[in-house]
């Protein structure tokens, strides 16, 4: 009697005790509006705060150092800035395809540029420590320009606008919603992501141990996710509106910043992602990496184990 | 304190557990506190340094106006942990950095509440400053930062702030779940303590002693078997040793005792202990069985309440001082039973004295002698009567022969003396007295047995209706006489010559009794009686049924005093020449004879009533020939031998009338003599047992050595006793108590003659 008394004791005591605080999951952006369905779950209140924290950047430069630091478990990034930090980090998963810029992303420059041999000289403002400089790369492949041909001025994404509107550089390798900001303020495209279709895609980033210690959280993050997509379909007008105070663009320029997007749904992500090897994402993945070590960007190709559809799959079953 | 409300196996543990679960609240509030306010103090300190570096670094950027700088700078506080907000707001109250993109270029209102105030309000000194929060879950920082004003000022004035909320409650969640791990540590390894000295002393200890307390109780419920037997040199293993040492020695000294005691509830003789004032203490079962009061009745009083008052009050000084003097008193006494009887005990009083040597006790025996002094009694009473039936029988036996020499010689004189009157006159009156001699005799010899005694199963019913008719006469018409005589036949072993006699003995007592009285009745009943347990608790050996035979009367009874003495020989409260006092005593003796027992009831000027118990048997009655028949001879040669002249003639003549020869002998001598000169010639020999010279048994002896098959049969005045005597020689022979009837005799002659003995 007295030892089951002993153990309903010690029980109690187990069962009273404070749990251990859950290590959040941080989740880092810069503001891009491939990204914003993150930011429109976090309004709608379905994410799961503050055990999944978004911590928001300026520019993808500040997270790919954070992440790179692990100062971040999950980040956004696109697929160029992905082979990057796998040079140093190779224990990074891509788990979902966010967005595939085409025409989001561009170069523009004053008037007067027309076309980018009309580069040859000109100072170019990009942020090459990210997507800038393989834009900026792939600009010069079209454009059949020499790596000499132009001054390359790396800034942040945040100054772009600075950069320019100051006139200390005449043209600008940057995105949305900088790319409207500039065409305001007379800018004009002179190259953008639809000339390389499939080639400027954002990712999802987890480092491996995130995978596994925090799945749950992370399903629950990608199922989020899907629903923020839903929901901006269906309900754009509210969507936009909860998405203004970042981007600082009317609803309907925010709206129009998607024009330049395609958010793949569920289907086509686990079309892209999933098959290892075989994947479509890693094909490409390994075309770019190939490019990227001959301009010397990177100097190694990723594994295939870089793509991880398992978080997808398992939408596909609750689903 | 004595902490004895809990078994040992328990109490060590739970106190244990008690000081551990103490001492893991105090340590969980003492060490929740100090790790927070640790926690707390570090947190604020290297808030306060990143913050105070972070503002540095801005105010340097701003006044060279390189907000890109400042923002590079802060965005990389971003993820730094707790981190909730971080605001840049410069002195218009416009957010130059903010965490939160949505809150960059808005105005302060934009922002956080908490957020807002602090950076409006305006610190009294112009320098950093951190503070919790009241719940201090949240922890704010605030640094004023100069921006450039006016190109006009010489020493920039404008200040902004930059403010961070840090979050603390994970971390402090944290702590105290630290804590609590460590504390379960804790609250572990003490659990595992105390199960691991509660194993310890429950088998080192607690079961140990459990073993020794168990046989304890067991042995002191009873069961003396019970040990311990614990091995081991510890000191439960010496107490255990020495309750087992203990026990034995209890069990040895309790068996003793239990031998004792049984010893004495078994005891025969009364045993009752008393304490120095005579108290009872104890008294034995047979003390109940004898006195009849229980052991409840008894404990606690003094022995006095079984006083008969039979002593006087000098014996019981004599005893009390012969007891206080330390020696042992004993004795005989008499005391009185519940139920009122007196009885006689043989007694022992013992002092039990104290290991001081003072009296403590008083031990006494008591054997019940009641039973015994009766039958003592009774023995003596049957031995007096023994010797005056032998003295008697041998007196009246030469009285009679004195008296027929007497009578013989009366008849000669009165012939010799015919004609002379005054001296017939005197002959007769001589006569008359010898008639009353041989009358007297003849009561004495009944009373000694000397007559002859003939038991026959016999009907007492037929008996009696025969003889009362005869009897009848003997009681005066003035006196009543009532018959209530049974229709069964009670068949008894008995002597009917023996039966008369007591009939007529009670019958001429009852007549006396009844004279003077005004409706003089005497009743004779004969029934049946059953044994039941009054009667067989008088009389222990009694048989299942007996033919009780009452003879009472109306008359005035005798005195309790003379009860006791009524049935001894010449104990009579008549005058002188009136009676012989032998009338009850031969009714005594003869009842005795038939194995029966009397009872005397008698209430004085009420009347008597004598019962006589006769044993019933289970044979068919004798029957009777009433018709003579006289067995002849043919001529046998008979030889008699009697040192009595008439006996041995009258024998001759009756002889010689049926048939038979004759020779004869004066005495023993003789008779040897005619036989060894022709002894095949003899059929029979006829001997009196007593004669001078040879007696009758001697002689019988020689002749069966001359011949073995000779017939013999004794003739005596005395009891069939005096056979015991006779040697195997002649243990065959007839033996006949005289007076023998001559039919008798003759029968007896006829059969052995015929069957050649």
């Amino acid at each position: 009697m007295n030892l089951k008394l002993l153990w309903s004791f010690l029980l109690l005591l187990i069962a009273g005790c404070t749990p251990a605080p859950v290590e959040p999951v941080r989740l880092g952006t810069n503001v891009w509006a491939g990204y914003e369905p993150l930011y429109l779950a976090r309004s709608l209140g379905w994410l799961d705060e503050p055990n999944v924290k978004l911590v928001e950047f300026t520019s993808t430069t500040s997270v790919l150092r954070a992440m790179r630091d692990h100062t971040l478990e999950v980040a956004a990034m696109t697929l160029d800035e992905a082979l990057l930090l796998y040079q140093d980090d190779p224990n990074i998963r891509i788990v979902l395809v966010m967005d595939e810029s085409s025409g989001a992303d561009a170069i523009l420059a004053r008037s007067g540029i027309g076309s980018l041999q009309e580069l040859k000289g000109k100072r170019v403002a990009a942020e090459t420590t990210a997507l800038g400089a393989y834009m900026i790369s792939r600009a010069m492949d079209v454009g059949q320009l020499q790596p000499g041909d132009l001054t390359i001025i790396s800034i942040p994404a945040n100054e772009h606008t600075a950069a320019y509107k100051s006139g200390s550089v005449d043209a600008v390798v940057t995105f949305e919603p900088v790319k409207s900001e500039l065409k305001r303020a007379g800018a004009q495209v002179i190259f953008d992501s639809a000339r390389i279709p499939s080639e400027v895609v954002d990712v999802l980033v987890v480092h491996d141990n995130v995978l596994e210690s925090n799945r749950d959280r992370l399903e629950q993050l990608i199922a989020a996710w899907f629903r923020a997509l839903d929901y901006l379909t269906e309900h754009p007008n509210d969507a936009a509106k909860r998405m203004q105070p970042r981007l600082k663009l009317s609803v309907k320029e925010v709206l129009a910043q998607y024009e330049g997007l395609r958010l793949p749904d569920l289907n086509e992500n686990l079309a892209v992602l999933s098959g290892g090897n075989e994947s479509r994402l890693f094909e490409s993945s390994q075309k770019m990496a190939e490019m990227m070590i001959n301009k010397r960007l990177i100097h190694k190709f990723p594994e295939n184990d870089i793509m991880d559809a398992s978080l997808l799959h398992a939408m596909e079953t609750t689903r | 304190m004595t902490l004895t409300w809990l078994p040992m196996r328990w109490m060590i543990p739970l106190l244990m557990l008690g000081t551990a679960a103490f001492s893991s609240v105090a340590f969980y509030f003492y060490e929740t506190h100090q790790s927070i306010r640790a926690f707390e103090h570090s947190k604020k300190e290297d808030v306060f340094r990143d913050l105070f570096r972070a503002a540095s670094f801005a105010e340097y950027m701003l006044l060279r106006q390189d907000t890109a700088a400042v923002t590079a700078e802060l965005s990389g506080l971003a993820t730094e942990e707790g981190l909730g907000a971080l605001v840049l707001v410069a002195p218009d109250h416009k957010v130059l950095y903010a965490s939160r993109v949505a809150w960059l270029d808005e105005a302060v209102d934009s922002i956080d509440e908490d957020l807002r105030s602090l950076t409006l309000s305006t610190p009294q000194r112009m320098q950093g400053h951190a503070h919790f929060s009241e719940d201090r879950n949240s922890l704010y920082v605030h640094f004023p930062v100069r921006f450039q004003g006016d190109e006009s000022d010489i020493r920039p004035m404008n200040y902004g702030s930059l403010v961070a909320r840090y979050d603390l409650h994970p971390t402090k969640q944290q702590i105290y779940h630290d804590v609590e791990a460590r504390l379960r540590l804790f609250i572990g390894l003490f659990s595992l303590i105390s199960i691991f000295i509660w194993l310890l002393s429950h088998y080192a200890l607690t079961k140990r002693v459990q073993r020794i307390v168990r046989s304890a109780e067991a042995f002191a419920s009873g069961d003396l078997q019970a040990r311990s037997a614990l091995t081991g040199m510890d000191e439960l293993g010496r107490i255990s040793d020495a309750f087992d040492q203990m026990a034995d020695q209890i069990q040895t000294s309790i068996r003793q005792q239990a031998k004792l005691v049984s010893a004495i509830e078994t005891m025969v003789e009364c045993v009752f202990i008393t304490d120095v004032n005579g108290n009872i203490e104890y008294v034995n079962p047979a003390f109940t069985k004898v006195t009849g009061y229980s052991a409840a009745e008894a404990v606690g009083k003094n022995p006095r309440f079984l006083k008969s008052g039979e002593h006087p009050p000098e014996f019981y000084q004599a005893f009390w001082s012969r007891l206080l003097s330390g020696s042992v008193w004993s004795g005989q006494m008499t005391d009185r039973r519940k139920n009122g009887d007196l009885y006689y005990v043989r007694s022992s009083v013992v002092p039990v004295t104290d290991e001081k040597g003072v009296i403590s006790h008083y031990v006494a025996v008591q054997e019940d002698i009641t039973e015994q002094l009766a039958k003592d009694e009774k023995l003596t009473h049957a031995m007096k009567m023994e010797s005056l039936g032998t003295l008697v029988g041998g007196i009246a036996h030469e009285f009679n022969n004195m008296l027929a020499g007497m009578v013989g010689n009366l008849y000669i004189a009165r012939q010799r003396a015919a004609g002379k009157d005054d001296v017939i006159e005197s002959i007769d009156r001589i006569e008359k007295l010898g008639y009353r001699a041989a009358e007297m005799i003849k009561q004495l010899l009944a009373f000694s047995r000397q007559g002859s005694s003939e038991f026959t199963s016999l009907d007492l019913t037929s008996f009696m209706h025969e003889t009362i008719k005869l009897i009848h006469v003997s009681v005066p018409e003035s006196v009543e006489l009532s018959l209530d005589l049974s229709d069964e036949a009670l068949v008894i072993n008995g002597d009917k010559t023996q039966i008369h006699q007591i009939l007529m003995n009670l019958l001429a007592n009852a007549r006396d009794a009844v004279v003077d009285i005004e409706k003089p009745c005497i009743s004779i009943q004969l029934q049946q009686i059953q044994t039941d347990a009054e009667l067989r608790k008088e009389h222990p050996d009694a048989v299942d049924s007996y033919a009780m035979l009452c003879v009472s009367d109306n008359g005035h009874g005798i005195e309790e005093k003379n009860i006791s003495r009524i049935f001894e020989p010449f104990y009579t409260t008549r005058s002188v020449g009136e009676g012989t006092g032998l009338g009850l005593s031969m009714v005594f003796g003869a009842v005795e004879q038939h194995n029966g027992f009397i009872k005397l009831d008698s209430t004085v000027s009420q009347g008597s009533s004598f019962k006589l118990y006769f044993p019933l048997v289970d044979e068919n009655p004798h029957e009777v020939d009433d018709k003579q028949e006289f067995s002849l001879g043919y001529g046998e040669k008979i030889l008699i031998a009697d040192d009595e002249l008439a006996v041995r003639e009258t024998l001759g003549e009756v002889l010689v009338d049926a048939g038979y020869q004759i020779q004869l002998a004066v005495d023993g001598a003789e008779a040897v003599e005619y036989f060894s000169a022709d002894p095949e010639s003899f059929h029979a020999v006829v001997l009196d047992m007593v004669m001078p010279r040879l007696g009758g048994v001697a002689a019988a002896e020689q002749m069966r050595r001359i011949r073995q098959d000779i017939a013999v049969i004794f003739q005596t005045g005395y009891d069939h006793d005096q056979m015991t005597s006779v040697s195997a020689a002649v243990a065959d022979a007839i033996v006949l108590n005289k007076p023998v009837d001559p039919s008798k005799m003759l029968k007896i002659i006829a059969t052995v003659v015929a069957s050649g003995k």
